[in-house]
């Protein structure tokens, strides 16, 4: 009898391991899968290029301000990032440095921070000080709306008269991703 | 006390252990949890996070509660399980009336909006805990083997454990994006 309770209890704790192990392959799967139709292969957007109007968005950023395309300063600046990517890592803090040279204080740069709250956390600390940053997740309104789907990418704007026109990418963090 | 009530209490256990670790667990996800009640909740910045505090703080007693081999705090516990989900289906359902899409952070990180499934994931679990102190108070005469008594014990905790990955679970069996399909 001892002998059967010992094998059931056994057999219960393999369950429950096995059980443990498919859910994180399921997280797994689910972190690397496709996340909807803006991310299957071949459905990219096509990036937003210098000399085209810079379509109208609205957000909130961490400190609780209205963004949107009518209050962003002349030649403003907006860098999108995520925690996720590699080269995001690597240019955080070469983006501080030139967000913090730019004139015109933290208006001038605007900052998208894609990801899970949690782990944007350290870029939102590294950049609040110089710009204005807005946290969404993977595929948010921003990047829907201003056509962004890989990161690092910068949009150079320039408002006059009432239209804002992208002028260009900055060239130090465009470097980095693959030309297209 | 009956083995039903013994699940019960191992599924609740199970479930709000994991959604207090999951809330406080990681840096930030506390942070990330109290923007999500932002959209939910009728009171404004600086209570927002007193909620998510309480929320947090009576999940923690009612796992609390449930463990304590004593009658009246198994009661209790069931009972504040059972308000407690209770005020989530309500909060929820009206959230998904209003069309707020707010991710869902109950068990801390996850993909997916607040929707109908979850109002009836916590409809169901607020009625699962509110048979199970309905259960202790009527005491239904049950046995206490010791063994029965763990694997009604275990069977709750593993259900519980399924609960707050359900989402993942119904992810597996919907299509792919279509265009992947096409």
């Amino acid at each position: 009898m001892a002998a059967l309770t010992s094998a059931v209890v056994l057999v219960g704790i393999l369950c429950v391991l096995d059980l443990l192990l498919t859910i994180g392959v399921i997280k797994k799967l689910r972190e690397y899968g496709p996340a909807g139709p803006a991310r299957a292969p071949g459905r990219g957007m096509t990036p937003l290029r210098p000399g085209e109007e810079l379509p109208p968005f609205t957000a909130v950023s961490v400190d609780g301000a209205l963004v949107s395309r009518s209050l962003l300063p002349d030649e403003a600046l907006i860098a999108f990032l995520s925690p996720n990517c590699e080269p995001c890592r690597a240019k955080l803090p070469e983006l501080v440095a030139y967000a913090a040279a730019e004139p015109g204080g933290r208006d001038r740069t605007l900052a998208i921070v894609v990801g899970e709250p949690e782990e944007c956390e350290r870029f939102v600390r590294e950049l609040s000080s110089v710009a204005r940053v807005v946290v969404e997740p993977r595929g948010g309104p921003v990047c829907a709306a201003l056509r962004v789907d890989a990161f690092p990418a910068t949009l150079r704007v320039r408002s006059d008269r009432d239209r804002t026109v992208v002028t260009g990418h900055m060239v130090d963090l465009a470097r980095e991703a693959s030309p297209r | 006390m009956n083995y039903f009530a013994y699940g019960v209490r191992g599924l609740l256990t199970a479930m709000f252990l994991i959604a207090v670790a999951g809330k406080v667990g990681r840096a930030g996800a506390f942070s990330a949890f109290t923007d999500s009640l932002r959209p939910l909740a009728a009171v404004s910045g600086s209570a927002v996070r007193a909620v998510a505090l309480a929320v947090v703080a009576v999940e923690g007693a009612v796992c609390l509660a449930l463990i304590l081999p004593y009658t009246p705090a198994t009661l209790a516990g069931l009972l504040t399980a059972t308000a407690l989900l209770a005020v989530f289906t309500v909060v929820i359902a009206r959230s998904v009336g209003r069309g707020t899409t707010v991710r869902c952070r109950c068990f801390g990180r996850s993909a997916a909006p607040l929707g109908r499934a979850h109002v009836i994931r916590n409809g169901l679990l607020a009625s699962v805990a509110g048979v199970g102190a309905a259960a202790v108070v009527t005491g239904p005469a049950g046995g206490s083997d010791p063994g029965m008594v763990a694997v009604a014990w275990c069977t709750g905790a593993v259900a519980g454990g399924l609960v707050t990955v359900v989402e993942d679970l119904v992810s597996l069996f919907r299509p792919v994006a279509p265009s992947m399909t096409e």
